[in-house]
């Protein structure tokens, strides 16, 4: 037996960005870069793992607006054209490095990555990454969970019950369309939790969610186990936390593993190093340099200078590194043991996509974490929280604390002066979504009516999302955030003023439909 | 050296693997603001700015160069451009947010002539936004005016309940309520003093409703799921299910537990999203003084850089030959255009080359051959670097 367990979850998430009416659209490779990076590695390493008959488990959230993308046959066009832009990129470098073998080595690892993505991508997975990784869930060894249905924030909507419902009901509905079953446990949007929201969990049958350590640590009664239990809310969804320790040995600006010198380093990339005419065919379409993927060195220190990147050193620290966090795990978990006199359950959510993207060995840390940890220690196990609730399903009753992921643990990142402007039209919008379903939830179906009213809900849900907020406050790229917030909610006015006048303009619902088909079968009721 | 890990350290005894740190963490911002402060109306209309703004790559775990609402096409998309939101809607509606345990934050949908005739009502001509504690004392009162649509109000009190009310005084003293918010609580930001504790057994096989059907007849009113099965546990209530009698959590395990968090709970780490900005924002003031040519180039450039001067080359070789034709520069065989054009470029440092170039005729029947010579010798003042290339090859043709 186990003296305890080893939750790793992490959060895979982006925004809905999809812009069929231009040819390019930058913030698009947001998406793209992830795939390459963080969501095909995972799943080579998932792969890799049943492969080798490696015993893991891994809890994934997979976000509404993200598989809406997965599925999406315009992106994965344009993923795959990317793509074999970057491989011709790749093909040159591979010439144009040819007598430097240093840089010529590392030439040819991207130019064989690339081609690996492009084989998993499009000859594994047939472009189905939703599929990809639904394969594992049904295969027991990853369990996926659900969202807010576009990451919208939750404790700035609570006055209005039909919009908090509607981000967890349309959620979980898309969830059953994706994977074929109900989701178990959610990702609150930037794990943001008020007192209550449990309510709206148990309508949708959704038994845990994961908050921020003091969420948890400050609920009332104070939980006498702390982040190492999870608690029931009085509602019945079961309540895990944040596990500080494990959470700032993989992140802190401090102590984290990421910044290491021999990693690779994240901002020296052939797209801004190279010669302009040799890798103009390969940036934006307007000149600007951008972000290719291939990068040639490592952090090296704090220094300018940057050295090459060697993989097979970086590979040895991450394996390194993964035997300090698994030592880490075995020590914290020996002592709670010892205190609590019960299993442990040690919880560690990271955002899914700086695996790999931002920390570009972080899948390779988490294999070697997988593997040493099935065969290199009997200390703890890896579990997912809802196997540990399977396993133990006696807890502490409790009423956790509004908190929040975010800097300062509560609402200040999302609600601050760049960015507060957004919430009385978000709440405008959100009473006359509410006005519009109670008005025509008992009317005879009428079909452009019915479209316009579905799409007026996707428009509302799109404007909700947190990640506009995120991005007004960070200071970067906030015209576009500024602009996608007032685009949903000007069209969603629009379809309101249309579907109240019962003069609904078929060319604007049409040209809506078509630049946002999020939740195909949205019912827009839930906002009755 | 790793830091010591402040748990593991307390069974240290075998070695562990040494992760590197990394440079510090700028301290933690304080609230970004620092007493209740007016509305800037404008805040409440962004605009989309004609030019790219600076480039500051902390903001975001995806880095990308800034929204380009210019971005070429053929010609401008249907349905683009929408209009502009009001900068209010006239609902009469007074929110109120805990944004954290010492802040709160208040906003109103007036328009501003809704407030000029307010404030004309008035006896004194003044709008007050007051926030209280429900049954208690009024804890702000702060004048309002009619451009003014939100503000910022501390009350550092964790775990209390709040209530925002908009209005007026009337000649006799009382006052004229224009809207009342909803109460709030702000969040605790201790652990709680009440450390009863009650289990509950929840099978995870059986569904929220299947349980509720189960006990409904049971519930009482108002009681919630959880505390309903507990009471019904405890009093030893037949259920379909094995579930803990009584369950024991010895004395101290509290206190321990929070002991052994307890410098991370005083340090109040936050490793958010924004914890990897962080990181970012250090690594981007690294490269900001390394002139790095990027997007950054128009955003902020970290520190300040005395004079200085960089020069470097890179060679293209170009020309033609008939389509269909083959051609090699210096042994490798190269692409060529679909009229025949090429080109081929290297990174040019200090030293001579010599590269033979040879054309075959697509019928291999004729060839055509070029010898290219280059020096190059750098001399340079001190002070001066070469440009920042693309990683080095060694240029084709070195003697």
């Amino acid at each position: 037996m186990p003296l305890g367990y080893v939750a790793p979850v992490l959060h895979a998430h982006l925004p809905f960005v999809r812009h069929p009416e231009y040819p390019e659209f930058l913030e698009e490779d947001w998406f793209y870069e992830a795939i390459t990076e963080t969501y095909l590695p995972l799943l080579d390493m998932m792969e890799g793992l049943v492969r080798d008959a490696v015993p893991f488990r891994l809890t994934m959230s997979l976000t509404p607006p993200l598989c809406a993308m997965m599925r999406d046959p315009l992106l994965q066009d344009r993923y795959v054209h990317g793509l074999e832009k970057l491989i011709e990129l790749a093909g040159k470098e591979l010439d144009r490095t040819k007598h430097d073998p240093v840089f010529h080595d590392l030439a040819r690892f991207y130019h064989d990555r690339l081609h690996h993505c492009r084989t998993m991508f499009c000859d594994r997975y047939h472009r189905d990454l939703v599929g990809a990784f639904r394969k594992f869930q049904d295969a027991g060894v990853l369990e996926i969970i659900t969202c807010g249905a576009t990451h919208g924030f939750l404790p700035l909507m609570r006055e209005f019950p039909q919009a908090v419902r509607a981000q967890i009901q349309v959620a979980r509905n898309d969830y059953r369309n994706c994977f074929g079953r109900d989701p178990r446990g959610i990702w609150l949007p930037e794990c943001a939790y008020y007192p209550g929201l449990e309510n709206y969990l148990q309508e949708s049958e959704i038994r845990w969610f994961i908050l921020d350590a003091h969420g948890l640590l400050y609920a009332e009664p104070r939980p006498a186990y702390g982040v190492f239990a999870p608690v029931f809310t009085p509602a019945g969804p079961a309540a895990f936390g944040r596990d500080i320790e494990s959470s700032k040995q993989v992140w802190s600006a401090e102590e984290g593993y990421p910044g290491d010198g021999d990693y690779r380093d994240f901002y020296r990339d052939c797209g801004f190093d190279l010669e302009y005419d040799y890798i103009r065919p390969y940036i934006q379409p307007n000149g600007l340099r951008k972000f290719t993927g291939l990068k040639y060195y490592r952090i090296t220190g704090r220094t300018p200078h940057k050295e090459p990147y060697r993989p097979w050193v970086a590979r040895e620290r991450a394996a390194a590194h993964a035997a300090n966090f698994m030592f880490n795990r075995e020590k914290q978990i020996e002592h709670l043991r010892g205190v609590m006199g019960v299993e442990p359950i040690v919880l560690c959510p990271y955002d899914a996509e700086l695996y790999g993207h931002w920390w570009y060995e972080g899948p390779m840390f988490l294999d070697f974490l997988f593997r040493k940890s099935a065969f290199d220690q009997r200390t703890f196990e890896m579990i997912t929280p809802s196997e540990f609730l399977t396993r133990h399903d006696t807890h502490q009753i409790s009423q956790p604390s509004a908190s929040s992921w975010g800097n300062e643990g509560h609402w200040s990142v999302w609600l601050e002066g760049s960015n507060a402007w957004i919430y009385p039209h978000l709440h405008m919008a959100t009473v006359r979504m509410i006005e519009l379903a109670g008005k025509f939830k008992n009317a005879n179906p009428h079909q452009l009516r019915d479209r316009a009213l579905r799409q007026a809900a996707r428009e509302l849900l799109l404007a909700q999302s947190s990640d506009w907020a995120f991005i007004m406050k960070t200071g970067t790229m906030v015209p576009y955030a500024v602009k996608r917030t007032k685009d949903h909610l000007l069209r969603f006015h629009r379809l309101y003023d249309q579907i109240l006048a019962d003069r609904v303009e078929e060319s604007f619902l049409g040209n809506c439909e078509w630049r946002n088909p999020i939740f195909l079968d949205l019912d827009w009721r839930v906002y009755a | 050296m790793p830091k010591p890990n402040s748990k593991t350290g307390k069974t240290a005894g075998k070695k562990s693997p040494a992760p590197k740190p990394i440079a510090k963490k700028p301290a933690v911002k304080g609230p970004a603001k620092k007493g209740p402060t007016r509305s800037k109306t404008t805040s409440s209309s962004p605009r989309l700015r004609s030019v790219p703004l600076p480039v500051d790559h902390s903001a975001h775990k995806f880095v990308l160069q800034p929204f380009n609402p210019a971005t070429p096409v053929d010609h401008t998309p249907a349905f683009e451009s929408l209009g502009e939101l009001p900068e209010s809607y006239g609902t009469r509606r007074l929110f109120l947010a805990a944004r954290d345990p010492r802040w709160l934050y208040a906003y109103w949908d007036f328009t501003w002539q809704q407030l000029r005739d307010a404030e004309q009502e008035a006896h004194d001509g003044k709008l007050f936004l007051q926030i209280f504690v429900p049954g208690q004392e009024r804890v702000h009162q702060i004048q309002i005016f009619p451009g003014s649509r939100e503000w910022y109000l501390p009350v550092h009190r964790p775990a209390t309940m709040f209530q925002a009310e908009l209005g007026y005084y009337r000649r006799d003293g009382s006052f004229q309520q224009l809207a009342l918010s909803g109460e709030v609580l702000t969040p605790r930001d201790d652990p709680s003093p009440n450390q009863e504790v009650e289990f509950v057994t929840i099978p995870f096989h059986y569904s929220f409703r299947q349980l509720l059907d189960l006990i409904q007849s049971q519930m009482k009113p108002g009681e919630s799921l959880a505390k309903a099965l507990a009471r019904l546990q405890r009093e030893g209530y037949p259920l379909p299910f094995a579930y803990a009698l009584r369950r024991f959590v010895p004395a101290g395990v509290s206190d321990r537990i929070l002991d052994y968090l307890g410098g991370d709970l005083v340090r109040r780490i936050r490793v958010g999203s924004l914890e990897i900005t962080e990181t970012l924002r250090r690594r981007l003031l690294e490269m900001g003084s390394s002139g790095i040519p990027s997007s950054l180039s128009s955003g902020p450039r970290g520190r300040d850089r005395s004079f200085a001067m960089h020069v470097n080359a890179e060679l293209i070789i170009y020309g033609g030959t008939v389509p269909g034709a083959k051609v090699s520069v210096d042994g490798k065989e190269i692409a060529l255009r679909p009229d025949g054009t090429f080109s081929y470029h290297f990174t040019f440092p200090d030293g001579r080359f010599h590269i033979p170039i040879h054309a075959t005729a697509p019928d291999g029947e004729e060839k055509r051959s070029a010898l290219l010579s280059f020096l190059r010798l750098t001399d340079t003042t001190p002070g001066v670097d070469p440009t920042r290339q693309p990683p080095l090859p060694e240029p084709l043709g070195r003697s």
